[in-house]
């Protein structure tokens, strides 16, 4: 079930009035109706999958319990380690075992040898590398006496499979979304009316920008030698602000979503593109995952290591790559990674200047905002290329074309007119750049009839404007 | 209460909406009157794309036909009409699939067409490829832009509109390029000519295996099948990717040496068809379709002969 279909629209009335209904002060019963409903969202995209988040919210349940129980280092590190393997194992198994089997082959020529590998046939669990991150964190928390094991099986199979966040985050610690599960929610008007908002701002972004610029990119991208370099160049740009609005327009939706059950997700995108550096761009783009990488990768690797600027650079490295990864099995992602690696170690270089040390980092923050942002939206706009190509040729292609001045042929107007939400947006983002969403202010400013027009407007806008699910390469029908 | 209020006018709206929309006359409502009416005497089921949807005009074949083409549908599309369908034509004799230039290696239809809606709606077929529900035969949401402008045009408007015959095809579609750079060759080569080119063998690979099921499935059934590659204007065909035009010809050679009963009719570069039975570069205007479905019509008689 998607957040910007019909059958969202009418499950989530559904499952928020029985959630209430059963009464604020029953919280296991609350708990019960959050995770029957939990997995009907997830049943729904594909039945066979409950079984594996089930089991993955039991092996961890039954390592923090261990964790917390035993007595020993060593048993400790035992049960850590064994939920690790799960959770890396059904990742590896169900994401990446079929590039790793093809990359192993390619690597060592194994297939003119005679040699061949079995690719497996199965297909990628919607939410997978969302709940197993949530998951680990969960048992490396407790391993880390960050938090205390939890004791109610009922309390964490809801942390694992929260519907509002289950599929595509944010990625919830368990130290800041378990205990809302044993607290008594309240039913907060203004919690609610601000998640209402939320969800609308998601998903305009979502299903009015993210995809009718897909259209667009789509369409250049099908086909990127026959288009010049302007058309490589904007269709990239594009990307860059459909990845964006289909990501943070999601994770919107998820928060909106959770706070009509009482329940506080934490913030995932605060206006990447306004960033002064690459660096920057990392703590306002996906925060969630960035969060969790830098404490579960990268702090650790910087404390086991002399904390200098080449073992920095390498821990970054690592964790960058990986980060890449995470995002998909393919080259063009782990370059994606190396690429953000690259730059940010580059912003790092310490340099020394009249016995005091600096780096890019310093003379980012003194110059003018729109040199810098330029600078770090050049370099993600960059890099995004080779998020959005199918190979690492396709990229390499597409940046040459771009910069080999190759002349554009213009493109049908309706693709260009369609990506005039994108302005929009951004001015509203910037204009309340300080806020958690574009509507948050409107409580404060306006009375209900204008907020109502506005509201209005964007119901317009969504049920109007919404952008095609499908690829837009049939145009030769 | 506050949210209940501020949802029933747009609940109301959508309502009114829909149901303006299906006050619109159109050619599937048109084809389903037609096929309810006619469908124990129908003989002939052609499917294809909107090169077939404009190209094909039951009323020139001698015996009764129906054509289920339309804009952007593609095999899969067409097989899982056809599945949904072929109960209700007893009398059926003859399958007419198109295959043009780029129908292997151009990816099928994703369980997001926005058809969909429409093939649910109209002839109770389910091509999502999942479980419906009432729901999913909403037609607004299906494709906003689509029926916004539908409205527009049918409400509005004082635009040409369009004149359906009982078959469900548009007397009126000529409107296009082509008449509007009145018909001059010299002109209309030098335009930019909207082709997809990229070549792609595992999109080929997958498409031709599904061919070969959907030509087994109509022979199983002892129902001849004929491949119509519609007619494209000579600039069009110039700008065709050799490479994905070769493979498409090997396979259909291949079905050719392959199967008995399956019929070609490739009127791409026929010469008969000029410039002015043209709506653009691969789509004839109904003068042309006139006299592709003649053509039709008399290889049908050949191979029942």
């Amino acid at each position: 079930m998607l957040f910007n279909s019909f059958s969202f629209g009418l499950f989530l009335p559904v499952v928020l009035l029985t959630y209430w209904a059963v009464g604020f002060k029953r919280i296991k019963a609350q708990n019960i109706v959050l995770l029957i409903a939990s997995y009907i969202f997830y049943g729904l995209w594909d039945w066979r999958f409950l079984s594996l988040i089930i089991a993955s919210s039991f092996v961890d349940y039954l390592a923090g319990r261990a964790i917390g129980a035993s007595g020993s280092k060593k048993f400790k590190k035992l049960y850590l380690f064994l939920s690790i393997v799960w959770n890396l194992g059904v990742l590896f198994i169900f994401k990446y075992y079929n590039f790793f089997a093809e990359g192993f082959a390619n690597l060592f020529h194994l297939s003119t040898q005679g040699y061949t590998y079995n690719s497996l046939d199965i297909i990628l669990p919607v939410g997978l590398s969302f709940y197993t991150f949530q998951t680990m964190s969960y048992t490396i928390d407790v391993y880390r006496n960050r938090i205390r094991p939890t004791q109610n099986v009922l309390n964490f199979l809801c942390f694992v499979s929260f519907f509002p966040q289950l599929v595509a985050g944010p990625i919830e610690r368990a130290r800041s979304l378990l205990p809302q599960f044993n607290k008594q929610r309240v039913f907060e008007r203004s919690l609610v009316v601000d998640g209402l908002r939320q969800m609308l701002w998601g998903l305009f972004m979502k299903m009015v920008v993210a995809d009718n610029v897909a259209l667009a990119v789509n369409t250049i991208y099908s086909e990127p030698d026959s288009f010049g370099s302007l058309s490589l160049l904007y269709a990239s740009i594009l990307f860059f602000f459909q990845i964006y609005c289909d990501f943070a327009g999601y994770s919107n939706i998820a928060i909106g979503s959770a706070k009509l059950f009482g329940f506080n997700l934490s913030k995932n995108f605060n206006i990447p593109y306004l960033s002064r550096s690459v660096a920057e761009f990392w703590q306002r783009w996906h925060i969630t995952l960035t969060k969790w990488f830098t404490d579960y990768v990268y702090a650790p690797l910087i404390q086991s290591w002399k904390r200098s600027y080449v073992s920095r650079t390498i821990a970054l490295f690592i964790t960058m790559t990986l980060i890449g990864l995470w995002h998909g099995a393919n080259w063009t992602f782990i370059f994606f990674g190396v690429f953000q690696a690259i730059t940010i170690s580059v912003e790092r270089i310490p340099m020394t200047v009249k016995g005091k040390t600096y780096n890019i980092n310093y003379f980012l923050t003194k110059m003018p905002l729109p040199i810098t942002i330029l600078y770090s939206f050049t370099l993600i706009m960059t890099s995004c290329i080779f998020f959005r190509a199918e190979t690492f040729d396709m990229a390499l292609n597409i940046i040459h074309r771009i910069g080999s001045f190759i002349p554009s042929k213009p493109f049908s107007l309706e693709i260009g007119l369609r990506v005039l939400f994108v302005p929009l947006l951004i001015v509203l983002e910037v204009l309340t750049r300080n806020r958690n969403h574009p509507f948050e202010f409107l409580e404060e400013k306006y009375s209900r009839p204008i907020r109502w027009i506005i509201y209005y407007m964007f119901v317009f806008f969504i049920i109007r404007y919404a952008g095609p699910k499908e690829e837009f390469i049939y145009f030769q029908f | 209460m506050l949210c209940c209020i501020f949802f029933i006018p747009v609940i109301i709206a959508y309502g009114i909406i829909e149901i303006a929309i299906t006050k619109v006359p159109n050619n599937f409502s048109i084809i389903k009157d037609y096929m309810d009416a006619e469908n124990s005497n129908i003989e002939t089921m052609v499917f294809g794309s909107s090169q077939i949807q404009v190209g094909i005009n039951p009323s020139f074949l001698g015996d009764p036909a129906i054509n289920f083409s339309s804009r952007g549908q593609h095999h899969n599309i067409d097989f899982t009409l056809l599945k949904g369908l072929i109960e209700r034509f007893p009398n059926l004799k003859t399958i007419v699939f198109e295959v043009s230039y780029g129908h292997f290696e151009l990816p099928h239809r994703s369980k997001y067409f926005w058809k969909n809606s429409i093939f649910l709606k109209y002839y109770h077929v389910n091509t999502f490829g999942r479980a419906v529900t009432p729901i999913d035969s909403l037609l607004f949401k299906s494709h906003p832009g689509k029926f916004s402008e539908m409205l527009v045009t049918h409400y509005l408007s004082d635009t040409i509109p369009d004149v359906y015959n009982k078959y469900g095809f548009d007397l009126n579609h000529y409107e296009g390029k082509f008449r509007k750079l009145n018909y001059d060759s010299a002109t209309i080569i030098t335009k930019p000519v909207q082709i997809y080119k990229r070549e792609d063998v595992k999109v080929l690979a997958h498409n031709s295996e599904y061919f070969y099921k959907m030509i087994e499935y109509c022979l199983e059934r002892n129902l001849k099948v004929i491949v119509l590659s519609p007619p494209t204007f000579s600039n069009y065909n110039q700008q065709r990717n050799p490479n994905v035009l070769r493979r498409r010809d090997s396979i259909l050679t291949y079905i050719e040496d392959t199967y008995e009963n399956v019929y070609f009719l490739n009127a791409e570069k026929d010469s008969d068809f000029i410039v002015e039975d043209f709506r653009n570069e691969n789509h004839l205007n109904p003068k042309g379709a006139e006299k592709l479905t003649k053509k039709l019509n008399s290889f049908l008689k050949k191979i029942g002969e």
